[in-house]
């Protein structure tokens, strides 16, 4: 590989996750830690269920359909990732001007910037085809030639999905340029294209209803969701020219984003540059404002002002609000139509309100609020105003963001699903019970770990400690609820009363935490 | 005015950044603040603004400690960084009301003090402006017109004139000295020798961490200019790191 790609590459990794920390004494590297600490433990969770998927479909008698199987899920998995994360690697990236300086061609800056994305990518295909070596592999079906093959489409896979996610978000953006509020667009836009993808995915695995024959189903579910599955045939060496057009395809697709993309890498992040500095803003008038107003309207304005920051935080309300539009307008019986399984209205009902705290949980920009300031934290810190008031204006961001969501959510609930006082008293107690939990959270961990020597904010709103344990922490309160509410553990009203006790009693305890936790 | 009462600042690591710092700015004094690179210069500036926290002394302002009352320390002090980092998402008029906003500016004033200092600074025309646009020197205008638009009376700046053009500078400089005749003061750290020389009345020499000048600039400086006694300071330094060799 050419040295100047692999220097740049390395530099870019070593911006988005400093390895070098994880060495360092325990305070200045305890961040990087636990974001490893965090990734490593999803990790193996997920290896430990894809190995689990894997072995079933060895007792279902379908042990040839493994590789294909875990390539194509791994595969959609990562158009998912490459949507969210192309966008701040490649266009719209902070280091743009700074790389223009170097003595580097436009191409090699572009495909160090492709290794970035396919290292991410690989690690996350590792997870899925790990399980295929140790379970199908030593399969008496797999040839040596075959698992060789395999082997290599595995380094191959992240190929496709990298492709997708750089040219739909360079769409993005190109589009997004023509609009002053560009920002706002791209992310809509984003989450258009998130919701169209999802969409299409529900749709096309319930299209095939044939369950007799498993593998028949299966493929036809892989195909239907993702077409290059037709080339993924591992089960004999009659597919072996399946899977070497598969390779062939996958790296004439590199070659041929590599030259185009490299061609408009610097138009796109240039046009981005300019309109970063847009002038065009209309002149208001001055006006004299609270101060807890001028702070809130801040954390706002910081919030629409980083394309990865508001992507990432507005994605559940979003999905709320569009959820419950669709509840309001199709009812229940056409949306649940859509769910392989049925439920009946009576349980939507009841895991209603925790299916809304779910969706609100994703928002949460408080978590990486106070890292956000970045190098402009000494504003803040110069501040004539108790650090009280701080915490007030980041907590009511991601409030006013989780309200927004929740009056729709609870609109559509009255009107479609007609609850009683009870159900109704849950439907708004839940949500907000869940909604004082994670923002006094993320907000005391972001506190308690703030990193404001960031360089791509994608570290800070992705992938940093207090994101990932708020994450994980979500999962857990949502995922323990509603396993008693399912399986009927417990009295409905039981839980939800026991739940928002602990979720608001544990909201009052980390919001006095942070506020003893000292920014100086 | 400003008391800094043998403030001491170790890292984590143990190594001492500043130590046993005192310094004493009364209404009507311009005090330059001048040192090497890594001196200590900075670190002593972030601990009187409230940004860094310090091991040992104390800092008063107006009577109020920074360490117990840092509100109050904060609404009488106007800091300029050396590298104003401005949210840059705002316009300058945005980020200039922001800052009227926190500290409960009048509408009437505020509007006086935008419009006087932008015409001072030549800002007027680029207030719409996303400072993401600005120069650098723009930026260090913004910051000044936001620091100065409350009316603070302790002026704390970090290295002022880098950045500044020559027509800024001057009116920086006119600014400060009309401030300290009016019974503010103004304590500003600096590597231009010859301004500090003709603005100040005080002046500190900070080295390794550690006062080794201070006082009133006939005291300090006598009959040389600053920059022969910081290049004694300098050499001296140095002789006595030789002989400890």
């Amino acid at each position: 590989m050419n040295q100047k790609i692999w220097i740049l590459f390395k530099n870019d990794l070593a911006s988005s996750i400093p390895f070098h920390q994880l060495f360092r004494s325990a305070k200045q590297g305890n961040g990087v830690k636990i974001t490893f600490a965090a990734l490593l433990l999803m990790g193996i969770f997920l290896l430990i269920y894809n190995t689990l998927t894997a072995k079933t479909l060895v007792s279902l008698g379908q042990t040839a359909l493994i590789p294909a199987y875990m390539l194509s899920v791994s595969s959609i998995m990562m158009i998912f990732l490459s949507l969210l994360r192309a966008n701040g690697t490649i266009f719209g990236s902070s280091d743009f001007e700074q790389l223009s300086t170097y003595p580097v061609s436009e191409k090699e800056i572009f495909i160090s910037k492709l290794l970035h994305l396919y290292f991410f990518h690989l690690l996350v295909s590792l997870l899925f085809t790990i399980p295929v070596l140790l379970v199908w592999a030593p399969d008496d079906a797999a040839s040596p030639l075959l698992i060789l093959l395999f082997f290599i489409t595995a380094l191959i896979i992240p190929v496709i999905p990298i492709c997708i996610g750089v040219i739909f978000g360079s769409l993005v953006y190109h589009l997004a340029a023509y609009f002053r509020q560009m920002k706002l667009i791209a992310v809509s836009f984003s989450l258009i294209l998130l919701g169209m993808f999802s969409y299409f995915i529900i749709t096309q695995s319930n299209q095939t209803s044939d369950m007799q024959n498993i593998g028949a189903f299966l493929y036809r579910q892989m195909t239907n969701i993702y077409l290059p599955s037709v080339l993924l045939q591992f089960d004999s060496a009659d597919h072996i020219f399946h899977i070497l057009a598969f390779i062939f395809i996958s790296c004439l697709l590199l070659i041929l984003l590599i030259l185009t993309g490299s061609k408009y890498y610097r138009k796109l992040n240039l046009r981005l540059l300019a309109l970063k500095s847009n002038n065009n803003v209309k002149q208001k008038a001055i006006k004299q404002r609270s101060i807890f107003f001028a702070l809130w309207k801040q954390e706002i304005n910081t919030l629409f002002s980083s394309y990865n920051y508001l992507l990432n935080s507005i994605l559940g309300t979003v999905l709320l609000i569009f959820l419950s539009m669709a509840l309001l307008l199709f009812g229940v019986e056409k949306l649940t139509a859509l769910i392989p399984m049925s439920v009946s209205s009576g349980t939507i009902t009841n895991i209603f309100p925790t299916f809304s705290a779910a969706l609100l949980l994703i928002s949460n920009p408080t978590t990486a609020a106070l890292s956000m300031e970045g190098n402009k934290i000494w504003i803040l810190k110069t501040l004539p105003i108790e650090q009280r008031r701080v915490i007030h204006a980041k907590l009511a961001c991601t409030f006013s963001l989780h309200l927004s969501g929740f009056w729709i959510s609870i609109i559509a609930f009255i009107i479609r699903l007609s609850p009683n006082m009870e159900q109704l008293i849950w439907a708004i107690l839940i949500p907000l019970s869940y909604s004082a939990f994670i923002t006094t959270f993320g907000l005391m961990l972001n506190f308690s770990n703030p990193n404001f020597s960031w360089k791509n904010d994608m570290y800070i709103v992705k992938q940093s400690p207090p994101v990932l344990i708020s994450a994980f922490t979500g999962m857990a309160i949502v995922i323990v609820p509603l396993a008693l509410i399912l399986f009927q553990v417990l009295p409905l009203y039981i839980i939800y009363l026991a739940l928002s006790i602990l979720l608001i009693s544990l909201a009052v305890i980390f919001y006095r935490r942070t506020c003893t936790i000292k920014l100086i | 005015m400003l008391k800094v009462n043998h403030i001491s600042k170790m890292y984590e690591d143990g190594t001492k950044a500043i130590t046993d710092i005192n310094l004493h700015i009364q209404n009507g004094d311009i005090y330059g603040f001048i040192g090497a690179n890594g001196a200590g210069k900075s670190t002593t500036i972030k601990a009187i603004v409230g940004i860094h926290h310090f091991n040992q002394g104390e800092i008063w302002i107006d009577g109020y400690s920074i360490k117990t009352d840092p509100v109050n320390c904060k609404k009488r002090i106007a800091f300029i960084p050396d590298n104003p980092d401005l949210y840059e998402h705002l316009t300058g008029l945005q980020y200039i009301s922001f800052i009227a906003d926190i500290f409960e500016v009048p509408l009437t004033e505020r509007k006086q003090s935008i419009e006087k200092y932008s015409t001072i600074f030549e800002m007027t025309s680029k207030l719409n402006n996303s400072i993401a646009s600005y120069s650098h020197g723009m930026k260090q205008r913004i910051a000044l017109i936001a620091a100065l638009v409350h009316k603070p009376a302790l002026f704390i700046l970090d290295e002022p004139f880098v950045g500044l053009d020559p027509t800024a500078s001057f009116e920086l400089k006119r600014l400060m000295q009309e401030h300290a005749e009016n019974g503010g003061a103004v304590f500003f750290s600096t590597h231009v020798l010859e301004v500090a020389q003709k603005l100040c009345n005080k002046v500190a020499i900070i080295h390794k961490g550690s006062l080794v000048k201070n006082g009133l600039m006939e005291e300090v400086a006598g009959s040389k200019s600053l920059e022969e006694i910081f290049m004694e300071v300098r050499n001296e330094s140095k002789n006595m790191d030789i002989i400890q060799k």
